[in-house]
């Protein structure tokens, strides 16, 4: 995922003052649910110091799209206290910036 | 006469001493004669019973027998074991599990070994869905460490969820 190094970037900029991202992994290679030696990869190979979930056949990440398909990679974005702010294909730090405890 | 009498004063007032200052030792034991001195008051011996013996439940009077940093008292509050240090066996010792928000208990509940705080407000959230403007709902996923991540855990933090492929 392209996108990857980005997110790390904006977790490391922003963890401090309360942020947080969770990348969940649906499929791997051969479109099966992830390993734990896949997320391993994932994460060592893009240097990702966030937690990196496996989301078998993506039930998770299917809950917070309306429909049947998704554009990936999705993003939800959730308010410390739980609210759903966002759930959209992409989300810049104006949002993450913005929202922050 | 005369000098039996000198030498029977001076024996009584060595006894009188001898007994004075025995009675000052007692003192320093039992804290006063009327036992109603407060400990730091009540000299070594209080002072001793107080760190040593008496669980009393504050961090400078409890015992902790298994060195995990909770007291003896605290442990039987939270049901884990007080001679034990971890009493789950979940490699992380009970004070660890206390301080990081986990249950000493639950083997499978610990402090996240990518080193991700957890809020304590974790059992506070109630999810009401999955769209804008509701509460989100748990979810439990594994992780790259193989812990098990709840959702909630992160409740003192804004969170953004990426779903992503492989490919």
């Amino acid at each position: 995922m392209a996108e990857a190094p980005e997110l790390e970037a904006l977790y490391q900029r922003y963890e401090a003052e309360g942020f947080i991202v969770i990348t969940m992994i649906g499929e791997n290679l051969q479109s099966e649910s992830p390993s734990q030696a896949d997320l391993v990869e994932w994460a060592d190979s893009l240097g990702l110091s966030h937690p990196v979930v496996a989301d078998p056949g993506m039930a998770t990440t299917f809950s917070f799209v309306e429909g049947n398909s998704v554009g990936l990679p999705s993003m939800t974005l959730i308010a410390a206290g739980g609210e759903i702010l966002y759930a959209d294909d992409w989300l810049g730090e104006s949002e993450v910036s913005s929202n922050l405890p | 006469m005369w000098g039996f009498k000198m030498a029977g004063q001076h024996l009584l007032s060595r006894f009188a001493v001898l007994s004075t200052v025995g009675f000052s030792l007692a003192c320093l034991g039992s804290g006063g004669s009327d036992g109603n001195t407060a400990p730091n008051e009540g000299g070594f011996w209080n002072n001793f019973v107080d760190e040593h013996i008496v669980d009393g439940g504050g961090a400078a009077g409890s015992l902790d027998s298994d060195g995990d940093g909770l007291s003896d008292s605290e442990e039987e509050a939270l049901g884990s074991d007080p001679n034990l240090a971890d009493s789950d066996g979940d490699g992380w010792d009970d004070g660890e599990e206390v301080d990081g928000n986990t249950d000493p208990t639950r083997k499978n509940d610990h402090p996240y070994t990518g080193g991700w705080a957890i809020g304590d407000c974790r059992n506070d959230i109630e999810g009401t869905g999955t769209r804008p403007g509701d509460i989100v709902n748990q979810f439990e996923l594994t992780d790259q460490y193989g812990d098990t991540v709840r959702l909630h855990d992160f409740c003192d933090r804004e969170v953004l969820l990426v779903g992503a492929a492989f490919w």
